[in-house]
């Protein structure tokens, strides 16, 4: 993958037939839909989590609430189950582990992925295979032994239950060591007449190279941990240690008719998601094909 | 050579690490709780119902919302004015109670004190989890002849207690009047049978629009009508189910034969999430619900009036299903003696007293029953008392029996099978169940 | 000469053997951490009786997996042995193996140690407060008895199959789409890919939301019907057991027996989280497909044209064959996703109606923690590895089945 973006080269059309206007217009229609289509839940759940308990179980449904309840997300915010368990906290403890787990991550698998692609010594193939290997293993297995293995460690509802296996995936190491392999490595022989060390190679010429491809790590990895359900379900049950996730979940039996307020949980947990990726949308979305397409 | 002697040496030091393992500790740690010297313990002060150790701490956990948090805050208030040298710590837990646990319980950072329901009791009883009351119970004076005996019986293993009743449930005849009165038809009374329910169900589906008996596909709600007809889900000793058998049967076909025919609606045909959600919209005029309806009315639906009396007859008795919910022990606890009192005390009959009054739950001493202050919480709880009424309760695997019961219901409400199919099948599945399969 | 060789070789063995007491103690401790013993206040209190449980409980795991770590350290110290002398090489092989450590340790620990101690709980009877009896292959008899089981099976099935294809080619059919120069692609692209970013609760909150008997697509429906004069009945949509087959058979007077559950193919329900499901991870693929498409040289196309092929040919011809290796990347990761499906399940149906949206990873989950019953770990663990099993086989035969025709291009 080349560092820069390709940029399209514009086509400009003098003369447009009458069908080739035609069949733009019918392009740009079928996009509008399936994008409506697309987004439309995301709508609906804003607009719903605004209306009265009566309106939100009404038939039919409209579409615009008819008065703007903002008290619904206040009173969202202001849940307290007791004992420290509270919005904030849960929005806090999400943040937290995603920013938490995704900069280790970027440090832990730039290293191996640098071990990986630039290093030589035996084994690596044989231990880059293996990490391969683990890339097969279906979730299910681990899932119950590792819930068992935490609470042996005594890690169950600390965030190092989520951090620690965390700081490891297979496919951003996978996709690093892709990447540095494109690194020209005239800056490194360069570095190493000057008698650099790895590290201060690694440290100092490989990562600032790297940027993108780490940031690109970095997103991924925050929106892995942010969107994480069924580990945080088991580890940190605890209502003090809940991510918005499992939050979430407790809502919907909780509130069970009161849609509205539980599609405020919904809302918060899908905003800084959907924010952060329409800002960095370039690199969720390269960093995706990537992963796919180069590997 | 190099290898072999490699080899040698790879051996060695395996054998060495094995070694290390094995000659550990040559003392292995007690495996009981210290169990302190009887000098340390202070005499029962006051009304303490047994003598504690010094300067005891103890946690406790529940379920519950806030008005649950704030009775049993209450009782913890009351216990200290009785047993003064104990701290209580109550650490409740509003969701997911018995996952976290089961996973407190594996992590040794359980509670001392706790609910424990029938899934829970699965989970620690046999697993020997729970710390067994009897002795103390006797030191304090507290037989289980005190409690209702249809609530101990979930909680008994090996004739040993572990874990003492705290609150009961059961199940009466909701209605509403307002529809009876459109309907032309008297109120229900306590001496109704089904067949006095199902006319009147006819009666209300014709004359009006409001539907005339809500009911799901639900095992709980099914009880009642087979324990009035002298059936059960399981026989005694839990080794076989009793599904396929003319007391379930018949029973389902009557439940059935009212859903064809319309007087038998599902909370989903009518539009609500449950039953009770149907009664408080007045979109039928009869349920069977529970004490829960007072709190649930009066929050959510306080316009609405409705009325409740006892469980109808059956064709051979009048039995009604309970649910019941106790306080047990960790066995690991550091202050057995603390937890045993304070258990004893919370599930006594004087916190029990308070408890009642607040209109949270109904007392598990049967003399207490008539301290139930709302009309119609009273006569469902009458329903709690009839000598066949019992829980359903199959042993370790009753969930699952319950759900088979519950689907075999669903089947047939779809018109999947018929009920002699649907339940010769829930038999075969129940039995299944019931040998752990 | 003679007498520095010798004793560098033995300054070189010195180092060796440290290697190997290094390599086989990081491996043993992480064995003594994932041994397979009861897990109770008593045993985890204090590090002693820890031990002391696992030397009366968990010997044979340790000796076994203990021959293996010794086997790991004796190559470890080959190697080591063989690199130390010299410099360059002793400096490679620190670097690679530090550089490693982050990831060996926290892999070696919770992946390969966790899958060692589910394999062996597999084959015991795990009740989790009590010690781990060998039941042998007893769990897994009774999982492929277990109606629940089969029924699992047939669901996730059909959920796989279904899925794959229609991701897949509603993936194709978007990047195709997206792939000619036009304004805004970029917004497009973006807005497409959106519901794929958002957390499956999210996503399946507002979708039981949605298909609510009172709910959004009921209007819509309810609204397209009567704009061809038809009345519409809303449907409870994740509350209908009725499988697409069943319904077939049905509108034309027959009847598939609940003794046959497994002709009446996925039901409504089913179906209805299926499409959830497509919705939410069709864009992933999309975004592959569209990069993919986007490295296809243009003068392929361009020949093309020229000797008359129409747009459906050459999409046929040449951009589908071009594609193969991401299309197996994409059954194979869809396969491996759909398989083990469990977030929606847990947080729509629990299984319902009738068990048919149960999944295998649902049924683990409820297994291992007793849901239902008592806690049955080694039995849900046999059910994992019975769907790993299953899983692999599948990517296995996709990907020599469609890989053998790659090799044209």
């Amino acid at each position: 993958m080349s560092v820069a973006t390709k940029t399209m080269t514009r086509v400009r059309v003098r003369e447009k037939p009458v069908h080739q206007t035609v069949g733009l217009v019918l392009r740009y229609g079928v996009l509008i839909a399936i994008g409506l289509v697309m987004f439309m839940p995301f709508i609906l759940a804003f607009l719903g989590s605004f209306k009265t308990d009566a309106e939100i179980i009404a038939w039919p449904p409209r579409l615009l609430p008819e008065t703007w309840r903002w008290e619904n997300w206040v009173k969202v915010w202001r849940t307290d189950l007791g004992e420290g368990a509270t919005f904030p906290r849960w929005l806090f403890n999400t943040a937290f582990l995603s920013v938490t787990v995704a900069v280790l991550e970027v440090i832990a698998c730039s290293m191996a992925a640098y071990a990986f692609a630039r290093l030589r010594f035996p084994g690596r193939d044989a231990v880059f295979n293996f990490m391969l290997g683990t890339m097969m293993i279906p979730g299910a297995v681990t899932l119950i032994p590792a819930f068992v293995l935490m609470s042996k460690l005594k890690l169950l509802n600390t965030y190092w239950s989520l951090l620690l296996p965390g700081i490891v995936s297979a496919g951003a190491i996978f996709m690093l060591t892709q990447f540095f392999k494109t690194i020209p490595r005239d800056l490194e022989e360069a570095a190493l007449i000057d008698g650099a060390s790895q590290v201060q190679i690694y440290k100092d010429v490989i990562l600032p190279l790297a940027r993108p491809a780490l940031l690109t790590v970095f997103i991924l990895q925050f929106q892995a941990m942010w969107n994480n359900f069924l580990t945080p379900l088991l580890y940190l049950d605890a209502p003090k240690m809940w991510v918005l996730n499992v939050a979430l979940s407790v809502f919907k039996q909780q509130y069970k008719a009161q849609w509205n307020l539980t599609l405020v949980g919904a809302v918060f947990n899908a905003v800084p998601v959907l924010l952060l990726f329409f800002f960095f949308s370039k690199y969720y979305i390269e960093g995706v094909a990537y992963a796919g397409v180069k590997g | 050579m190099k290898s072999k002697w490699l080899l040698n040496l790879t051996s060695v030091l395996v054998l060495m690490a094995l070694l290390i393992v094995a000659c550990g500790p040559t003392t292995p740690e007690p495996t009981e709780p210290p169990t302190e010297e009887p000098a340390e313990t202070e005499p029962a002060e006051g009304n303490c119902p047994i003598a504690v150790e010094d300067g005891a701490t103890i946690t406790f956990s529940g379920w519950g919302d806030e008005t649950e948090q704030q009775i049993y805050r209450d009782s913890i208030e009351r216990f200290k004015e009785v047993c003064p040298g104990v701290t209580v710590n109550y650490e409740p837990i509003p969701a997911d109670f018995q996952t976290k646990l089961k996973a407190q319980m594996a992590g040794g950072t359980a509670p001392d004190v706790f609910y424990v329901d029938d899934q829970l009791m699965t989970a620690f009883g046999p697993t020997g989890q729970l710390l067994a009351l009897d002795d103390y119970m006797a030191e304090g004076g507290v037989s289980r002849d005190d409690f209702i005996p249809a609530l101990l019986t979930i909680f008994t293993l090996d004739g040993k207690t572990y874990g003492l009743p705290k609150d009961w449930g059961t199940l009466g005849l909701v209605y509403i009047p307002e529809v009876f009165d459109e309907a032309g038809l008297d109120y229900p009374t306590e001496d109704w049978t089904w067949d006095d329910l199902r006319t009147a169900a006819q009666a209300i589906a014709e004359n009006t629009d409001y539907g005339g008996f809500c009911q799901n596909a639900d095992w709980a709600r099914f009880a009642p009508w087979v324990f009035s007809n002298g059936g059960a889900y399981a026989n005694d000793d839990f080794s076989s189910a009793t599904l396929d058998t003319p007391e379930v049967k018949e029973m389902a076909q009557f439940v059935y034969d009212m859903y064809e025919e319309g007087s038998l609606v599902t909370a989903a045909d009518v539009g609500a999430s449950w039953c009770g959600e149907a009664i408080g919209k007045k979109l039928v005029g009869m349920t069977l619900e529970g004490g829960w309806m007072v709190n649930f009315m009066r929050q959510n639906y306080l316009d609405q009036e409705w009325a409740a009396v006892l469980i109808p007859q059956g064709p051979k008795t009048r039995a009604d299903v309970i649910f019941t919910n106790a306080i047990g022990v960790n066995a690991a606890t550091k202050y057995p003696k603390a937890a045993a009192a304070f258990t004893i005390y919370v599930t006594g009959r004087e916190n029990q007293a308070e408890i009642v009054k607040t209109g949270f739950a109904y007392s598990t001493h049967p003399d207490q029953v008539d301290l139930v202050v709302d009309p119609n919480d009273k006569a469902i709880a009458s329903g709690g008392v009839l000598p066949d009424s019992r829980v359903a309760y199959w042993g370790p695997n009753t969930g699952k029996v319950n759900d088979v019961v519950s689907k075999a219901l669903e089947r047939v409400y779809l018109g999947d099978q018929d009920v002699d199919e649907s339940f010769a099948q829930a038999q075969e599945e129940a039995d299944a169940a019931l040998k752990g399969e | 000469m003679q007498a520095q060789k010798t004793s560098s070789q033995g300054s070189t063995n010195l180092v060796a053997i440290g290697a190997f007491v290094l390599v086989f103690g990081v491996l043993f401790v992480i064995t003594l951490t994932n041994a397979p013993v009861r897990s109770t206040a008593q045993v985890t209190e204090t590090l002693g009786a820890y031990l002391t449980e696992v030397r009366t409980t968990a010997m044979p795991f340790l000796i076994v997996v203990g021959l293996l770590a010794a086997g790991v350290a004796s190559v470890a110290a080959l190697v080591v042995r063989r690199e130390w002398p010299d410099l360059t090489r002793r400096r490679a092989l620190i670097a690679g193996y530090s550089f490693l450590a982050p990831y060996l340790l926290v892999t070696l620990t919770f992946t390969v140690g966790v899958i060692l101690f589910a394999l062996y709980i597999a084959f015991t009877q795990y009740e989790i407060y009590t010690t781990p009896t060998f039941v042998g292959l007893d769990n897994f008899a009774q999982a492929l008895k277990s109606k629940d089981f089969q029924q699992s099976l047939h669901n996730v099935l059909w959920y796989a199959f279904i899925v794959t294809i229609a991701q897949t080619t509603i993936a194709i059919a978007l990047a195709v789409l997206l792939n000619t120069p036009m304004r805004f692609r970029q917004f497009f692209r973006t807005i497409f890919y959106a519901p794929s970013v958002t957390s499956s609760v999210v996503i399946t909150v507002i979708f039981v939301w949605l298909y609510l008997k009172t709910g959004y697509i009921n209007l819509f429906l309810d609204r397209v019907w009567n704009l061809f004069g038809l009345e519409y009945k809303a449907v409870d949509w994740l509350g209908n057991p009725k499988g697409l087959i069943q319904l077939v058979v049905e509108a034309s007077g027959g009847k598939i027996p609940s003794q046959q559950w497994y002709l009446r193919g996925p039901s409504v329900a089913w179906c209805a989280l299926m499409v959830q499901n497509i919705f939410t991870t069709a864009p992933t693929f999309m975004i592959m497909f569209l990069a993919a498409l986007q490295d296809i040289n243009p003068a392929l196309y361009e020949a093309a044209s020229i000797d008359g092929a129409s747009g459906w040919q050459q999409f046929w011809k040449i951009t589908l064959p071009l594609l193969r290796p991401i299309v197996v990347l994409v059954l194979v990761l869809s396969t491996i996703g759909t398989l083990q499906i469990f977030d929606q399940v847990y947080l729509a149906t629990a299984g319902g109606p009738l068990g048919t949206t149960m999944t295998p990873v649902y049924l683990v989950f409820n297994e291992a923690l007793g849901k239902q019953g008592p806690i049955q770990m080694g039995y849900a663990s046999a059910i994992a590895f019975i769907l790993a099993v299953l899983i692999f086989i599948f990517t296995f035969v996709q990907r020599r089945v469609i890989e053998r025709g790659t090799e044209m291009y």
